[in-house]
C-alpha cells in the first residue's frame, strides 16, 4: 500500500461509489482507492444511503472508511469486522427510520453504546450498519418519589448515578467501565460488575424499555408499576442486541447508603483468602462486594500508574464492602477483621474515608486495563463456578497455565465466583498463541464441569458463541433461537452473535480471536 | 376426549380421576389428573396429551389455579405432586437446586439447616409448592428487588408442550449465557412450560426482624406519616396498610400502617426509632413472636379466596408506588383491603360484583391497572380477567404460539386469553 502525503488521493466519496447500481462495480472502485480503503459501503447502494441520510442527517451518518474504521471492534480489539456506514440517530423515530430502512434493504444492523464490551457482541459481523446511540445521552425524567429515572440508552453508566446524586439516589449497576459504558449497552448483556453481588445485575435495575423492533416497529415493554404478561423486559434485558435495539429505559433508583465500609485484607495464599470468603458469607450478611486478586494481578497494577497500594509481596488481595446504617458496620469490619486473621490474613485495614476507599478500588478497577501493558494482547475470561470450588478451580486454573507455559492473572467477584482469568500473550507468536487457546478452552471447560457457566456478565457474543454448547443441549439452543425468531424473524439485527456459527469449534473461535491484534484496554 | 388408545398414558402418569381434595377451577375439574413419578415420565406424559391435542393445567399446590381467564379447554392436570426433594444444596454457594413440585415449606426447612431462606411468604403458604410460586410469580407480601421470583430463579429444567426436555440459564448466583429464559417462564402460568426442576438463589436468615404496628384513626394521617416513612433513609423490608376491617383480625384498631424490618440488629433498631417517632399515628407499638407472625399470615393468605363464598370477589389493583395512597383512598367504600404501597398493589376482597369494574377505572385514572384474581364465573366470562392489554401482547401472543403451536398448555388462561 502506498500513502504519504505527495500521493495522496482522497478516497471515493460516497456520493461517486453509491452512484454505481452494481455492487460488484461499487467494490471495484473501493479496491482501487490508492490509500487502502479497510471499509467500503460496498453493501449499500444509493438508495438505502440516501434514505438513511435522510433519517439522520448528513451529520449523523458516517461512511468514510477512517470514519467508520474505530467501529469496527468493541473492548475485545481481537474481533475485527468493518460496518459499511455508522448511524448517530438522535431519537427514537430515527432510530426506527434506519431500522426500518435496513429491514426493507435486507441489510444487517447492530445497535451499540460505547463498544466496551467484553465479548464481540457489539461488532458488525457481516458489515451493515452500525446504530450508535451516542447521542441519545439524556435523562429524560427523574421520579424521586417513586425513585426512578427514564433515560436514552446511550446515556454513560456513571452520568445517571452523577445526574441524580443530589437527590441522594444512584443507578446501582456498576461494571468496571462504568464511566464510559451506556446503558444500553448494560441492557444488551445484562452486565454486572462489583456490587451486584448485593444489588443484582442490570436486569434488577431496569422496570421498562422502549424498543425499536429489527422491522422498525416501536414498542413501550413494562411499566414502572407491577404490569401483567410475559416479562418481555426480562427476556430482553441480556439478549445481546438480537432482539431489537432498546432507546429509552425507566430505571430503577436506590437510595445513596448512608454509610460505606471497604476492608483490606492480604493473605499468604488464595486458599485461606478464599476460606475467609466463605466465613464472611456465612456470617449471614450480605457483603456489598467481595472481590479478589491474585499475586499476579497485584504486581501488575502497583506497577502501573493507578496503584492501588497494596503489598507486593502478598498472594491474595481481598477486598469487602458493606454498606449501611453506620453503627452497624463497624461491628461487622471487626468480625470481618477477626475472620480474616483467623484465616491468615497479614494484613488487615479498613478505609477511613472516601479518599482512601477509592484508593483501596482504583487499583481493582484499574486491573484490566493495567494488564495491557503485560504483553501485545490480552484475552480476559468470564467463567462462573460455585463459590465453595473457588480453592479447586483456581488451583487447577494455575495449572492449566503452568502446563501450557503462560501465565494467567485472576482478579474476580469472589463473592459470586465469577472468575476473569486475564492471559497475556503475543498473538504474534504462533506457539505462544497456540497455548494459550489450548489454555483458554480448558479453563472454560473446567467451569462448566464444576456446575458453573461460560460467563458471568460479559456475554457471549462473538467470542463465546462456539462455547455456549458446552452448557446447553441442541433442544435448549433450540428453543433460544426459536425466541429469537420471534424478535427477529429476518436475523439481520446483530447477526453471528450468541448460536455457533457452524464455522468451527471453540479452538477456532479463539483461533480467530488470537489473530486479532492490539492489546486490550 | 380422545380417539387413540389411553392405556399407555394411564400407567406412565400415574392417571387417576380427580378427588375431592384437587383444586377446581372456575368450579371446574378436568376428567383426569396425571400424577408421573419422574421428569421422565412426565415428558412421555406430555408428549402424549401433545399428540393427542389434550389440554394439559400443569399444577403444583394448586393453591393459586383460580388466578386467570376462564379455561378454554380442559382435559387434564399434570401435576407435580411426585417431582419432590432438595436435589443439591450448598450454603456456601447461596444456591439450591430443588425438584419443581416440593412444597416450599419442605424447602424452606431444608434451608433453614443452613441458616437461610428463600423470601418468599405466597397465600397459603403451607399447600404452596416451589414450582407453583414461580409459575404464578406469586411470592407474597416481599416484593423489594432481590427477593422477588425473577431474582431468584438462576435457571431450570422444564418441559416444553410437545414433552422435549430443555434447560436454561444455570446453577451459579451469576450467568448470562444464553437468553433469559427464567424471566420469561416466571409469571407464565403454565402457558409455556412444564417446570421438573429449578436452581435457585438463597438468603441468609436475616439477623433480625422486627414488626411494628402503627394505628391511626383515619387514612390521611396515615398516608402522611407513610410519606414521611418514605423520604427519610429506613428501609423496610415490607410496609403494609391495612383497613380497619382487617386491623381487627389482627386485634389492632383503626388504620394500621404494619412495618417490617429485616437485616442487622443495629440497621433495624434505628430505622425502628424512625417509624416510633411517626407524628400522626394513635400508637406505635412492636409486635413480638407469634403475634408478629400471625399478623403477617393473615396478611400472607388474604389474597386466597374463603372456600365457601359464591360471590367472593378478589382484586388487585396495580399502581405506582407514589400513588397507591390515592387508589386506596378512592377505593375504601367497597371492601376490605391490604395494600403494599412500596410496590403499588392494593388487594382488595367484596362480595360486589361491579366492585372490579370502580377498581379497574380507580386505577385506570391513576395510569394503573386493576386485575379479578378471583370471582363468579359469570362475571370472569364478560372480561380479561388480567385487565390492561401489555405493551408488547403481540411479542407475547408470538411467543406463545411459537412454544406451544397446539394450544395444550392453560389455553384460554393468560392475559389476551391466550
Amino acid at each position: 500500500m502506498k500513502s504519504g502525503f505527495a500521493t495522496y488521493r482522497a478516497p471515493p466519496s460516497v456520493a461517486e461509489v453509491a452512484a454505481q447500481p452494481c455492487p460488484a462495480t461499487r467494490r471495484a472502485i473501493l479496491a482501487s482507492a490508492p490509500n487502502g480503503v479497510l471499509a467500503c459501503p460496498a453493501m449499500l447502494g444509493r438508495r438505502v444511503l440516501g434514505k438513511l441520510e435522510e433519517v439522520v442527517g448528513p451529520h449523523g451518518l458516517l461512511v468514510r472508511p477512517e470514519h467508520v474504521l474505530v467501529y469496527e471492534c468493541d473492548g475485545t480489539t481481537a474481533f475485527k469486522s468493518p460496518p459499511d456506514a455508522v448511524v448517530l440517530p438522535r431519537s427514537t423515530e430515527e432510530v426506527s427510520g434506519v431500522v426500518r430502512a435496513c429491514a426493507e434493504a435486507k441489510i444487517p444492523f447492530v445497535g451499540r453504546g460505547a463498544g466496551t464490551g467484553l465479548s464481540g457482541g457489539a461488532i458488525p459481523s457481516e458489515g451493515g450498519v452500525v446504530v450508535a446511540m451516542n447521542r441519545m445521552n439524556r435523562i429524560l425524567s427523574l421520579d424521586v418519589e417513586n425513585r426512578t429515572a427514564r433515560v436514552e440508552t446511550g446515556i454513560v453508566n456513571l452520568e445517571i448515578s452523577r445526574g441524580v446524586a443530589a437527590n441522594g439516589l444512584f443507578f446501582a449497576p456498576d461494571p468496571s467501565s462504568q464511566s464510559s459504558c451506556t446503558v444500553g449497552g448494560n441492557i444488551a448483556e445484562n452486565a454486572g460488575g462489583p456490587h451486584c453481588f448485593k444489588y443484582g445485575a442490570t436486569t434488577a435495575h431496569v422496570l421498562a424499555l422502549t424498543v425499536v423492533l429489527p422491522n422498525g416497529e416501536v414498542v413501550d415493554l413494562g411499566q414502572r408499576r407491577e404490569s401483567v404478561g410475559y416479562d418481555l423486559v426480562g427476556l430482553f434485558i441480556g439478549s445481546e442486541g438480537t432482539f431489537g435495539i432498546a432507546t429509552a429505559a425507566e430505571v430503577r433508583l436506590l437510595p445513596l447508603p448512608e454509610a460505606i465500609k471497604t476492608c483490606l485484607a492480604t493473605f499468604p495464599s488464595m486458599v485461606e483468602a478464599c476460606e475467609a470468603v466463605s466465613d464472611i458469607v456465612a456470617l449471614g450478611i450480605l457483603p456489598a462486594a467481595v472481590e479478589m486478586m491474585d499475586r499476579a494481578t497485584i504486581e501488575v497494577v502497583e506497577a502501573g500508574a493507578s496503584a492501588g497500594g497494596y503489598p507486593k509481596d502478598a498472594e491474595a488481595v481481598l477486598l469487602v464492602e458493606f454498606d449501611g446504617a453506620p453503627a452497624g458496620l463497624d461491628r461487622l469490619e471487626r468480625e470481618v477483621g477477626r475472620i480474616c486473621r483467623r484465616r491468615g490474613a497479614v494484613a488487615f485495614l479498613a478505609a477511613r474515608d472516601a479518599t482512601e476507599r477509592e484508593k483501596l478500588w482504583k487499583g481493582r478497577k484499574a486491573a484490566f486495563g493495567a494488564m495491557g501493558r503485560l504483553s501485545t494482547d490480552l484475552y480476559v475470561q468470564d467463567g462462573v463456578v460455585p463459590r465453595t470450588r473457588l480453592p479447586e478451580v483456581l488451583a487447577k486454573v494455575d495449572e492449566i497455565g503452568r502446563k501450557h507455559g503462560i501465565r494467567v492473572a485472576n482478579v474476580f467477584h469472589a463473592g459470586d465466583g465469577n472468575l476473569h482469568p486475564c492471559i497475556s500473550y503475543d498473538g504474534r507468536d504462533a506457539d505462544e498463541k497456540r497455548r494459550v487457546l489450548a489454555a483458554g478452552s480448558e479453563i472454560l471447560k473446567l467451569c462448566v464441569s464444576v456446575g458453573g457457566a461460560i460467563t458471568g456478565e460479559h456475554g457471549v457474543g462473538t467470542e463465546k458463541a462456539e462455547y455456549i454448547g458446552l452448557m446447553f443441549s441442541d433442544a435448549d439452543l433450540g428453543l433460544m433461537r426459536s425466541i429469537r425468531e420471534v424478535w427477529n424473524p429476518d436475523g439481520l439485527c446483530n447477526p453471528g452473535k450468541v448460536f455457533p456459527t457452524g464455522q468451527g469449534c471453540g479452538e477456532n473461535a479463539l483461533g480467530r480471536l488470537a489473530s486479532g491484534g492490539g492489546a486490550w484496554i | 376426549m380422545t380417539s387413540g388408545d389411553v392405556r399407555p398414558l394411564l400407567e406412565e402418569a400415574n392417571a387417576r380421576p380427580p378427588a375431592v381434595s384437587d383444586p377446581t377451577i372456575d368450579g371446574m375439574k378436568p376428567p383426569l389428573v396425571l400424577e408421573p413419578g419422574s421428569a421422565k415420565a412426565a415428558g412421555a406424559t406430555l408428549s402424549f396429551c401433545h399428540r393427542e391435542g389434550l389440554a394439559v393445567v400443569p399444577c403444583g399446590g394448586g393453591t393459586r389455579l383460580h388466578v386467570g381467564n376462564l379455561p378454554a379447554r380442559l382435559d387434564c392436570y399434570l401435576s407435580s405432586a411426585h417431582l419432590t426433594g432438595v436435589a443439591s444444596y450448598q450454603p456456601g454457594d447461596l444456591t439450591v437446586s430443588v425438584e419443581a413440585g416440593t412444597p416450599l415449606r419442605e424447602l424452606q426447612s431444608a434451608l433453614a439447616e443452613g441458616r437461610q431462606f428463600i423470601p418468599w411468604d405466597p397465600p397459603r403458604a403451607d399447600s404452596a409448592t416451589v414450582g407453583g410460586v414461580l409459575a404464578a410469580g406469586e411470592p407474597g407480601f416481599r416484593r423489594a428487588p432481590g427477593a422477588r421470583p425473577r431474582d431468584l430463579l438462576l435457571g431450570f429444567e422444564a418441559l416444553l408442550a410437545d414433552g422435549t426436555p430443555v434447560a436454561a440459564g444455570g446453577r451459579v448466583v451469576k450467568n448470562v449465557s444464553g437468553y433469559e429464559l427464567t424471566k420469561l417462564l416466571v409469571g407464565s402460568r403454565g402457558t409455556l412450560a412444564f417446570l421438573t426442576r429449578v436452581h435457585l438463589r438463597v438468603r441468609p436468615i436475616p439477623e433480625t426482624i422486627v414488626t411494628l404496628a402503627a394505628s391511626f384513626d383515619d387514612l390521611e394521617p396515615l398516608a402522611s406519616s407513610l410519606s414521611s416513612l418514605r423520604s427519610g433513609v429506613a428501609t423496610p423490608e415490607v410496609v403494609a396498610v391495612v383497613d380497619p376491617a382487617v386491623g381487627t383480625s389482627l386485634s389492632l384498631k383503626g388504620w394500621v400502617l404494619l412495618v417490617r424490618f429485616e437485616g442487622i440488629d443495629e440497621e433495624a433498631s434505628g430505622d425502628c426509632r424512625k417509624v416510633e417517632q411517626l407524628p400522626r399515628a394513635n400508637d406505635v407499638s412492636r409486635l413480638e413472636g407469634s403475634d408478629a407472625d400471625r399478623a403477617w399470615n393473615v396478611l400472607r393468605d388474604f389474597p386466597s379466596p374463603d372456600s365457601g363464598s359464591e360471590s367472593e370477589c378478589i382484586l388487585l389493583g396495580q399502581v405506582l408506588p407514589s400513588d397507591t395512597m390515592r387508589l386506596v383512598g378512592r377505593w375504601q367504600v367497597h371492601g376490605s383491603l391490604v395494600a403494599y404501597p412500596e410496590a403499588g398493589r392494593l388487594y382488595s376482597k367484596t362480595d360486589d360484583p361491579e366492585a372490579y369494574w370502580s377498581l379497574l377505572e380507580s386505577a385506570q385514572e391513576l395510569g394503573g391497572n386493576a386485575i379479578l384474581e378471583s370471582g363468579p364465573q359469570a362475571l370472569k366470562s364478560q372480561l380479561d380477567v388480567f385487565g390492561e392489554t401489555p405493551g408488547g401482547f403481540e411479542l407475547m401472543r408470538k411467543i406463545k404460539e411459537k412454544m406451544d403451536p397446539k394450544k395444550i398448555l392453560s389455553p384460554g388462561r393468560f392475559v389476551g386469553r391466550l
